[in-house]
């Protein structure tokens, strides 16, 4: 019982994110939270590694952080590296979710036909699907968008945007305009300020001369969207610097479908490949 | 008049009494379950609603947890190596100190459906003992309600050994006696009585020179049990103020039991090892041995109730004021592990079991509802004793949930503004912290366990031996589907007063 009444404090106090400094002081800490779907991924706090994603490990909880700035850079072979400032706030965890896009984008044609084989060429039944697509304007495609996703994992709602898991994303006025639909609750931290004491329903991601916008292929807080000069991606999370990254150069129209995105190129069409491993070029068909 | 002379002395449940007692036993009949149901719903609610706080509880009770297992670790491992010692020990020798030759010993083997092979079993290792058998009363209290084919088995037992033993007694427990519940208790007490008026008045042997053992029927004696009782019983300050607790090894067919089977039965053993180091928590479990002038004095076992065997000891406890206590006399009994012929079948007797020990809360009511009306006992051992024993029925209910499965539960429930805390982060990484370390206790356990196994039988192979180790990862299973959860289940139907009656474990050998 005496050991009970010893220990309990010190457990407790630890649990809750107090730790003794240099000085033997109390000091109250707060910690990050990065989630990263693969593993290899390492992270850096103030350019010092001090942590890797693993098969069983990808998320990772760094704790005992005085409630400072601190830079996080998430690197992994063949990505482009992945920059955030967050500010650690006693007795609270932060959260950072990166996401990486390869160093070099590769697509991997759609072509019309393809041969078995025995040799015999048959019509890529992918293309067909595809071509349905991309064949609505950018409007009509949202509505396309929203019958697709209610046969996926995206909720339809009654609105004009997109909603995948209560975000709803939508150009609204040149700007891509992120909306929470879910419950107060469990509003994500990149609506709120930074101590979470103030969130909003609304969130302008990005503006300029866009042409379409969806999400990003398994994410509900990154967003991919068109204009002139490309496509890109970039995130809801507006803690600088916020990371948008060039996929492929070109005025070139997009479409995501079950976690892929399809580009088409003047009557060609194309799927971006996200992972870093190989250079593809090749035809695929399903 | 003493308090067993009172009309509460044997009381079995809240109906047996009228007016205002009645409602206050039967509010107390309540309490295991008000106090089990109530702390996980308040664990959900505080998950809920504080999640903060419940975390907070949650934490401190994984500290709870770790130190309790730590603590009863080392009285296991001084219990092991008592056991050790004592297993050694030539107890003929050591009565040779003492004047002994006047005790006699009642053995009570009731039975009710169990075959000749299972009864035999057990005649045959009394047989074994390093004791003179012309001291040995053997009753064998067969159950009228099971009919001839019960009566042929006993008779064939007693044609066959009772010229063995200086008494041998067959006795047929009438059904459906007034005040009587089927079970245990009524065939026993029926039994001692007989045996006490067409043995021992006949025979003028004096009720202080016999010591009883109410066994069940599947346990086999180990070599010096009766020896090491009779020491204990000669050498104890107050004698006749005490029972003779040894530790249940569920050995008999621990080969043939299936792994999940062998962890319940091994955790059974190790928590009476445990009790065995604190004798003043104890009380008397299944297979025990208390004199015969005690048992005669008060009343025998209890007819109307299922838990008879702990009931006993409570009944002794009141009637002598609080002045009766366990001997813990840290020698094994060897019974059987659950075992049907299938594994389903097996898993479903496990838990049967497990609910009819769980049962034993009907003592909690009996236990309050006595020290309301004794007025003999000191406040303070009143108030140890409540705390120890709602303490034991809360823990056995609860624990293995709180810690195994409402450890998670703030996180769940919490919501988003928990959920970014460093509370919500810590909260599992402590929990698992503390419980790998508790579970270091499994270490000890395993290796207690290896050392009491009985000779390996001849189909027995390496891998049957390897799971004897491995077996213990699934305590945090048979802890909470064996444990936890016929706990509840015995404490919701005593706190909705759906009373459970007597079930026999069936036994079965391959």
């Amino acid at each position: 019982m005496a050991l009970f009444f010893v220990f309990i404090p010190v457990v407790l106090l630890y649990s809750i994110g107090y730790r003794l400094d240099k000085g033997f002081t109390l000091k109250s800490t707060g910690g990050l939270y990065v989630f990263y779907p693969e593993s290899g991924a390492k992270v850096y706090l103030n350019d010092e590694l001090t942590d890797q994603t693993s098969l069983f490990g990808r998320g990772i909880f760094i704790d005992n952080l005085q409630p400072i700035s601190y830079k996080v850079q998430i690197r992994k072979d063949g990505y482009i590296p992945w920059d955030k400032n967050v500010n650690v706030v006693e007795k609270k965890v932060v959260e950072a979710y990166p996401y990486l896009v390869p160093e070099v984008m590769s697509t991997s044609s759609v072509p019309k036909f393809v041969t078995l084989g025995s040799g015999a060429s048959v019509t890529n039944t992918l293309y067909g699907e595809v071509v349905k697509l991309f064949a609505t304007s950018t409007s009509s495609t949202m509505t396309l968008k929203k019958v697709l996703a209610s046969t996926s994992t995206a909720l339809v709602a009654p609105s004009t945007g997109i909603i995948r898991k209560d975000i709803e994303i939508d150009i609204v006025d040149k700007s891509v305009i992120a909306s929470w639909r879910g419950n107060i609750e469990s509003t994500p931290f990149y609506f709120c300020d930074a101590e979470r004491l103030v969130c909003d329903t609304e969130l302008k991601v990005t503006s300029g001369n866009l042409k379409h916008v969806d999400f990003y292929p398994g994410r509900n807080d990154v967003i991919i969207y068109s204009t002139k000069d490309g496509i890109y991606a970039t995130e809801l999370d507006q803690r600088p610097p916020v990371n948008t990254r060039k996929l492929i150069s070109g005025n070139l129209e997009f479409r995501e479908k079950d976690n892929r995105v399809f580009i088409k190129d003047k009557g060609n069409y194309f799927e971006l490949i996200f992972t870093a491993s190989t250079t593809l070029n090749n035809a695929i068909s399903i | 008049m003493s308090y067993k002379d009172s009309p509460y002395f044997h009381v079995g449940r809240a109906t047996d009494l009228k007016g205002r007692d009645r409602v206050i036993y039967r509010l107390f009949e309540m309490v295991p379950g008000f106090l089990s149901g109530g702390t996980l719903i308040a664990t959900i609610f505080l998950s809920y609603y504080f999640p903060v706080a419940a975390a907070v509880f949650i934490i401190a009770f994984d500290l709870y947890w770790l130190l309790k297992t730590l603590y009863l670790s080392f009285f296991l491992r001084r219990n092991w190596k008592r056991l050790k010692h004592n297993l050694a020990l030539d107890w003929k020798a050591q009565l040779s100190h003492l004047k002994y030759e006047h005790i006699y010993h009642m053995v009570i083997l009731p039975f009710y459906s169990e075959d000749f092979g299972t009864i035999e079993k057990g005649i045959l290792s009394i047989m074994q003992s390093d004791i003179d058998l012309k001291k040995m009363i053997i009753v064998l209290a067969a159950e009228g309600k099971r009919g001839a084919e019960a009566q042929l088995i006993a008779k064939d037992i007693e044609g066959k050994y009772a010229q063995s033993f200086g008494h041998f007694i067959t006795t047929i427990h009438p059904d459906g006696l007034p005040g009587e519940m089927a079970g245990k208790g009524s065939n026993i007490s029926w039994a001692v009585d007989k045996a006490r008026t067409e043995i021992l008045d006949v025979q003028h042997i004096p009720y202080e020179d016999v010591i009883v053992s109410a066994f069940d029927i599947d346990t086999v004696v180990y070599r010096h049990y009766f020896n090491c009782v009779t020491w204990h019983f000669l050498t104890s300050e107050d004698p006749y103020h005490a029972s003779y607790q040894p530790v249940p090894f569920y050995n008999n067919n621990i080969w043939d039991a299936p792994a999940l089977s062998r962890v319940v039965a091994g955790s059974g053993t190790f928590w009476q090892m445990i009790q065995q180091e604190r004798p003043e928590l104890n009380v008397t479990f299944s297979s025990h041995s208390v004199p015969f002038k005690t048992l005669h004095d008060i009343g025998y076992w209890q007819r109307n109730m299922v838990s008879e065997d702990s009931r006993i000891f409570w009944n002794a406890f009141f009637a002598y004021n609080g002045n009766y206590r366990v001997v813990p006399i840290s020698y094994p009994v060897s019974m059987d592990a659950n075992l049907a012929p299938t594994f389903w079948e097996t898993l479903k007797n496990i838990y049967k079991q497990q609910r009819r020990w769980s049962w034993g809360s009907e003592n909690i009511p009996y236990l309050l509802f006595g020290f309301l009306k004794n007025k003999e006992i000191p406040l303070r051992k009143k108030i140890k004793t409540t705390f120890v024993q709602l303490e034991g029925y809360w823990s056995l209910a609860t624990n293995p949930i709180l810690i195994f499965l409402l450890g998670w539960l703030p996180l769940v429930l919490g919501g988003k503004a928990f959920n970014t805390t460093v509370l919500s982060y810590n909260l599992p990484m402590v929990t698992r912290n503390l419980m790998i370390l508790a579970m270091a206790g499994l270490v000890i356990s395993a290796l207690a366990f290896i050392s009491f196994l009985p000779q390996v039988t001849t189909h027995t192979r390496k891998r049957d031996k390897a799971l004897m180790l491995l077996q213990w990862i699934f305590v945090p299973v048979t802890i909470i589907i064996f444990g936890a959860i016929p706990g509840l289940d015995a404490q919701a139907r005593l706190f909705f007063g759906k009373y459970m009656g007597f079930w026999v474990t069936p036994k079965f050998h391959k």
